[in-house]
């Protein structure tokens, strides 16, 4: 996985991360149990503190993306073939889902705009996917 | 005479060579972005002529008869190089500003080179056959001469064996030489370029080793001394440097030439820290870099960031093995 983080960015780089990581889960770059770098070790490749490199596998750990062993490391806990989501994921995908609609509605995206782009990304995730 | 001119003339062509084995993003050791580094041209140029002029009237005054000129042209060309680095800087500060990112290739660390094995194995095992012959035939009866000097061929063998297994085990864990604006060609070619190296490192090492064993034979008198035995001394590691040679210009610094993808664009620059590079891209410093070994920005060599404690820990025990060994 190429991880590729936009230093002048209004996007922390943590959730640069989180995000990279996630996308790459979608697109089947990365697929459930394949190991993520140690936190030291990515915030060497990426000259960046550890701390923020935790930070990143914390919260896709809380988010159910990664789970973290002492021994093996990080390592991807689900795909899209694992099944169904875990309870309470749908709900609060909802919520955040709510405030880009709303932003999608202010500046004038159609229902079809809307529709068609989220059609259009899920394609691309398809699309790449091995 | 003709060997200060050779040296003179081999110098000069090295510094000239110099720019054509740098990456498109670092000329003279500044970072610059790749769709810029045609603009740079003319700078190119002007060093060229200025070391070939240096070169020139170097390899005049030797055969006037003058000496000492080597360490003087060697000077000269760094100057004239850290001449070039700063008009490539005074050139960028005129640029407009681009998004700077870096980017990693997490595949290094969960899937990394693996060590080569096939060009590794002979060298331990010229090592042990050395030893080996050399504990059967009691060279310290045959040559006359004290047990630590008989044994300092296979010593000599087990310093470059040792050297050359940390090496391989270090340099896949250095930081990787990528470029944010082409995160999978670059990642592509460094991965061949770590591969490639790692086998040339083993390759020069078991050369070394091997060469080492021949010398071991005829300090142990155990072959006839004669030139076809001299000159396998010379050749195994001649040889091999010459792989090793033909493999860096091929590859260029970090690997750059191995993959040639110039469609790919992200729209960011990698990282400009041009202020923690000194001494022309020789010499790295910085405090908030967790890295501690890191790619040269000149030559394919890495070295260690200053600005790490642990770098100056690494030194000490060096310098302390050096003394030891002294």
């Amino acid at each position: 996985m190429l991880l590729t983080i936009d230093l002048d960015s209004d996007t922390p780089i943590y959730q640069q991360i989180r995000d990279r990581v996630v996308e790459a889960v979608a697109t089947g770059t990365l697929r459930a149990g394949d190991p993520l770098p140690s936190t030291r070790q990515l915030g060497v490749d990426l000259g960046i503190n550890f701390h923020t490199v935790s930070k990143a596998y914390d919260l896709l750990r809380q988010e159910g993306v990664i789970r973290i062993n002492r021994k093996s490391g990080a390592v991807v806990r689900r795909d899209h073939t694992s099944g169904p989501p875990d309870p309470g994921f749908a709900d609060a995908w909802q919520s955040r889902l709510l405030t880009l609609l709303a932003e999608a509605t202010t500046h004038g995206l159609t229902r079809d705009d809307v529709l068609g782009r989220s059609q259009d990304v899920l394609d691309e995730f398809e699309g790449k996917r091995p | 005479m003709i060997t200060q001119v050779g040296w003179l003339v081999l110098v000069t062509a090295g510094f000239l060579l110099l720019p054509a084995t740098a990456r498109p993003t670092l000329p003279f050791g500044i970072r610059v972005p790749r769709e810029r580094a045609g603009e740079l041209r003319p700078i190119r140029v002007a060093y060229r002529v200025v070391v070939v002029v240096l070169g020139a009237t170097a390899t005049a005054g030797a055969l006037a008869g003058a000496t000492g000129l080597l360490p003087v042209l060697v000077v000269a060309c760094l100057l004239a190089h850290w001449a070039a680095a700063g008009f490539v800087a005074r050139a960028k500060r005129s640029w407009p500003q681009v998004r700077q990112g870096m980017t990693a290739d997490t595949s290094l660390r969960t899937d990394p080179v693996r060590l080569p094995w096939p060009y590794l194995a002979p060298a331990p095992a010229i090592v042990a056959g050395t030893a080996v012959l050399g504990l059967v035939s009691d060279p310290v009866q045959r040559t006359e001469s004290t047990s630590w000097s008989a044994a300092s061929p296979v010593t000599h063998q087990l310093v470059v064996l040792a050297l050359a297994l940390s090496a391989v085990v270090t340099i896949p864990r250095a930081r990787p030489e990528l470029d944010a604006a082409r995160p999978e060609s670059s990642a592509r070619a460094y991965r061949a370029y770590l591969a490639g190296t790692v086998r040339i490192v083993a390759l020069l090492a078991t050369a070394v080793i091997a060469a080492l064993a021949v010398k071991a034979l005829l300090s142990w008198r155990l072959v006839t001394p004669g030139s076809v035995w001299t000159a396998l001394t010379i050749a195994l590691p001649a040889a091999a440097f010459a792989v090793a040679l033909i493999w860096l210009v091929r590859a260029g610094d970090a690997g750059h030439r191995l993959d040639r993808d110039d469609t790919e664009d992200t729209g960011v620059v990698q990282r400009d820290d041009d202020r923690h590079w000194h001494l022309g891209g020789l010499v790295y410093a910085n405090r908030t870099d967790p890295a501690l070994l890191v790619h040269q920005r000149v030559g394919s060599r890495w070295t260690l960031n200053l600005g790490h404690p642990a770098s100056w820990l690494t030194l000490v025990a060096f310098l302390v093995l050096a003394l030891l060994a002294n």
